[in-house]
């Protein structure tokens, strides 16, 4: 045979070889092959009736998708169950899991490179990944004796083993998410200890603060003025729904008033920890707001039904897709609609047939993180001047330090900050709503909740017949010379826990006399409270409870349209509405012409923050300027700005709402006093009259400046964008306008173009429950994960317009109307697909 | 099979591109080079008209079986990925398209070669 003869089919076997290769070892070539890639991902999005056998699963479970793409599971048993939630929930969030999880644990950087080595090593350091290790043991060690544990194990495990078959099938059906695809990278096993990470990212989402450090910093800077900027009480906030409204309790203002004295080698420390605080935690899910949320419950003798109405709307970071994922969970034993999480099998808020709730952060105690400096000498920590051994742990590649108070932070020498966190506390807060989703009553409810330790929520609850709310938690006492928990405390032995507040003391109302309840991030309990509950600046400033309160008192009845409109679309901001009266007296007369114009515009509003209204943009400029005119020269002054801007930040007003700056809700509460009643000492010796006069003029030059026209509407600076959780913008959506600002439900800081709100009520809910199938929600987002599903984020342009969808509640398969079924999937015990 | 060289690439052209279909119906990328060879073994033609009948007949099956995919689901698949790597999403179906034409032609090359060698006869590019 000639040479010339072989090459052709040499060259064949080149080509074959050499695409066999590629395609091996090159994720973009293997995703284009039919078989691998992107056809097989085709056909998983289409939406059509399946029947599919899966390993593991020990009875059929029929699995209905709603128009609205809502899943509704009906199971004969609950493993069953959870083992369906778990398969149905990866199938549309298999990404968003396995992130979820892996930053819970610390271990983003096995699977996205080292460039997530320093999220690892502080999530590892804050003893996260430790403790969902010890609930998880602690579960099964009290299982057999403990039935919310024996319930968790049982519905942990089902779960797990539900989001593992799915990824067996997504391997062998070659339907792994192009994501992982062309990152090469192969899903992992889904285990409980992995959904109590999750516990730990909420608990730290929710529960997770510096601001122990920051008061120390800016007490080392300010001294007393401290306790002016960052009161204990609040000076305007006057609704508190648990009561206690009366006279300051003399002691825990004393406590409050008696920061522990750091030198400067614990300054420089906290200074370090502080950075890492801001920079190191996984900003990756979900994007952080301030968590400022929203709960309202009417009682039946003020509802057009006659029966108690609910309403919800937990402020978090926006991402495509959100962090809620929206089922009814049917079973014996269960009937249960509302949102999960991914990676916890138990609805968080919603209703029963008997039962509505919701919950809100109570923000209280400085949000459940307490500093303490410790003297380490060599491998010994020393605690009332004894020496005892430190408790190493080898976690991630990184080892950690334990005292008896917690993870040693930083250190420098033997001396060392130390941080005791109530999310380290080993609980079970997933078996608790476990047991909240099949309760009928407030009883079961309330019974349910008593273990509950982290993160502190406000759990608003109603039933047919009556309203209540209630703030469980792990609430520390603290005792021996008790300085402010605010701060960094001594950790020697001279200061510490001795306890936590009795649950029957914990904040909590049942029927009141009003009529409603509203608790949305306020302070929950009022000065006279006999424990120490926190400080100003770890609350909300109570704008929006209180504008809450008043259209609740303005409207003797109301009905589930009522508060629909009112959550979606009331844009009234509370202390425009305090403030403008008095703003308007110190620049009535001026003869300048800009704020002529301000005092006109500002004279005919009604204090809503509409896309349209001028006078919207003219206040909240108006507001920062004086923000920035009454405290920033004083924070100069005493080296705050610029020696921290890195860690303590540079404040700004409503929740920090410019670019690159901080929101300290206390100095909104100070200013909003200082604008009533006139004087800006200590932090100003200028007149509130000139300080406002500046500010309104410097607001009207901008405003005026940037649209000539004089088209400087609200529209112009506000609205909300829903980034793509994975970082690829090419999949977020906005900014898109909405009324609303920081002091309104919507509730999120920022303004654009450079700052948008990339936060807000990430669930709204409104429960009736004269009869709970004529209730109404809707999230910003979609089911799925995948940017080329239509459910992927086909419920932003709802939650934009306040339309709310029907939550449909059907107890079975056969009640639930064709016409409401888009897709229907029958999973059966069996060994293959 | 007795006929002239158009006809000839027609009916491999046409037997490469619905074989071709139908194996990669299977899901097996490379079942498109079974298509090549069965097209080169039963239009014995050359290599002239059996690599070209080849690649066009395999581009044209993996043509069709996209068009059973909804466009729906499809396009925006291919956009996420070309999002994700950066690449355009025409660029990635052209790429797509272009190596099954080149499996296809690979197991042409091979039947036409196993032609000649069987029939003794000089397949070469006449």
């Amino acid at each position: 045979m000639r040479k010339r003869a072989v090459v052709p089919p040499v060259l064949a076997v080149v080509i074959i070889v050499l695409v066999f290769l590629i395609g091996t070892f090159t994720p973009l070539i293997s995703i284009l092959n039919p078989e691998t890639g992107i056809i097989q991902n085709s056909r998983e999005l289409v939406i059509g009736n399946e029947s599919l056998s899966l390993p593991g699963l020990n009875g059929k479970v029929v699995v209905i998708q709603d128009k609205y793409g809502v899943y509704h599971f009906y199971a004969s048993s609950l493993q069953n169950l959870y083992y369906a939630l778990g398969f149905v929930q990866a199938k549309e969030r298999l990404e968003q899991l396995e992130v979820f999880g892996l930053e819970g644990m610390g271990q983003m950087s096995n699977f996205f490179g080292s460039s997530y080595l320093n999220y690892d090593r502080f999530q590892t350091l804050t003893g996260a990944p430790i403790t969902a290790e010890k609930d998880w043991k602690s579960v099964l060690t009290n299982a057999s004796t403990n039935s919310t544990d024996m319930l968790t194990e049982e519905a942990m495990v089902s779960y797990s083993e539900g989001i593992n078959a799915y990824i067996n099938y997504s391997n062998e059906n070659h339907v792994t998410p192009i994501l992982f695809k062309l990152l090469g990278i192969t899903p992992f096993y889904w285990n409980p200890v992995y959904s109590f990470a999750v516990q730990e990212i909420m608990a730290q989402q929710l529960e997770f603060g510096s601001e122990g450090l920051k008061v120390s910093i800016v007490h080392s800077l300010l001294g007393n003025y401290t306790y002016d900027l960052l009161p204990t009480f609040s000076p305007v906030q006057n609704y508190y729904y648990a009561g206690y409204s009366g006279a300051a309790n003399q002691t825990v203002l004393n406590m409050s008033h008696n920061t522990y004295p750091i030198n400067s080698t614990v300054v420089s420390l906290a200074n370090s920890l502080l950075y890492q605080f801001r920079y190191d935690p996984p900003t990756y899910f979900p994007v952080q707001v301030q968590d400022h949320s929203n709960e309202i419950v009417v009682a039946g003798n003020r509802s057009s039904t006659g029966s108690p109405i609910l309403m919800g709307g937990p402020v978090l970071g926006f991402s495509l897709p959100a962090i809620w994922f929206q089922v009814q969970l049917v079973a014996p034993g269960i009937d249960v609609y509302g949102v999960v999480l991914p990676g916890a099998p138990a609805v968080i808020i919603g209703f029963n047939e008997n039962i509505a709730w919701t919950l809100t952060d109570t923000q209280a105690i400085a949000d459940g993180t307490f500093f303490f400096v410790q003297k380490i000498v060599g491998q010994d920590y020393v605690w009332n001047g004894t020496e005892h051994p430190l408790v190493k742990y080898k976690i991630n590649g990184f080892e950690v330090n334990w005292t008896n108070l917690g993870p040693v932070m930083v250190q420098n020498g033997s001396t060392a900050i130390v941080m005791d966190w109530m999310g380290n506390l080993v609980s079970n807060e997933i078996g608790s709503l476990l047991e909240i989703n099949s309760a009928s009553n407030w009883s079961q409810f309330k019974s349910a909740l008593s273990t509950w330790k982290a993160p502190y929520q406000n759990f608003a609850f109603a039933n047919r017949t009556m309203i209540a709310d209630i703030s469980p938690a792990y609430y520390p006492i603290f005792s021996g010379i008790t300085y402010n928990p605010a701060a960094i405390m001594p950790g020697d032995g001279s200061e510490y826990i001795s306890g936590s507040i009795p649950y029957s003391q914990v904040p909590q109302v049942v029927n009141p006399v009003q009529g409603f309840i509203v608790s949305s991030n306020q302070r929950q309990v009022g000065p006279s409270y006999p424990y120490w509950f926190g400080m100003t600046n770890s609350f909300s400033d109570g704008y929006r409870a209180q504008m809450e309160v008043n259209y609740l008192e303005q409207h003797p009845i109301v009905s589930v349209n009522n508060i629909i409109n009112f959550q979606g679309k009331n844009y009234t901001d509370y202390e425009a509405q305090a403030a403008i009266p008095h703003i308007l007296s110190y620049i009535s007369g001026n003869s300048n012409q800009s704020i002529s114009t301000a005092y006109s515009l500002l004279s005919q509003w009604n204090f809503n923050m509409t896309e349209d209204s001028l006078a919207a943009s003219v206040w909240f400029f108006t507001y920062i300027n004086l923000f920035n005119n009454t405290f920033l020269p004083f924070l100069q002054q005493h080296g705050w700005i610029p020696g921290y801007n890195d860690t303590l930040g540079v404040p700004s007003a409503m929740g920090g709402s410019l670019p690159n700056t901080t929101g300290f809700a206390s100095m909104d509460d100070v200013l909003l006093n200082i604008i009533i009643n006139g004087s800006a000492r200590p932090f100003s010796n200028k007149s509130v009259k000139s300080l406002v006069t500046e500010s309104v003029a410097e607001a009207m030059h901008y405003l005026e400046s940037k649209y000539p026209s004089g088209n400087y509407s609200w529209g112009n600076f506000y609205g909300f964008l829903f980034p793509n959780l994975f970082g690829l913008s090419e999949f977020n959506v906005g900014p898109v306008a909405k009324g609303g600002d920081f002091n309104t439900p919507n509730d999120a800081s920022g303004v654009g173009p450079n700052n948008y709100p990339t936060g807000g009520q990430s669930w709204e809910m409104v429960v009736n429950l004269s009869n709970v199938s004529h209730s109404y929600g809707v999230y910003p987002g979609g089911q799925s994960e995948n940017p080329a599903s239509s459910f992927y984020s086909n419920y932003v342009n709802d939650w934009i317009d306040g339309t709310y969808l029907p939550l449909l509640f059907y107890p079975t398969t056969s009640s639930f109307p064709d016409s409401e079924i888009i897709s229907m999937m029958t999973l059966n015990p069996g060994g293959g697909t | 099979m007795r006929f002239g060289k158009g006809a000839g690439f027609l009916i491999s052209f046409l037997i490469i591109a619905v074989a071709g279909f139908i194996l990669l119906l299977t899901g097996i990328w490379y079942a498109v080079i079974v298509a090549g060879l069965i097209g080169a073994l039963l239009v014995r033609k050359g290599y002239a008209v059996s690599a070209l009948s080849s690649f066009t007949g395999g581009v044209v099956s993996v043509g069709i079986l996209l068009l059973t995919l909804p466009t729906s689901y499809l396009m925006p698949t291919v956009n996420e990925v070309a999002s994700i790597s950066g690449i355009e999403a025409t660029l990635l179906l052209a790429v797509m398209f272009l190596i099954t034409g080149l499996l296809a032609l690979s197991g042409s090359l091979i039947g036409t070669f196993v032609v000649s060698a069987s029939t003794g006869r000089n397949s070469g590019p006449t």
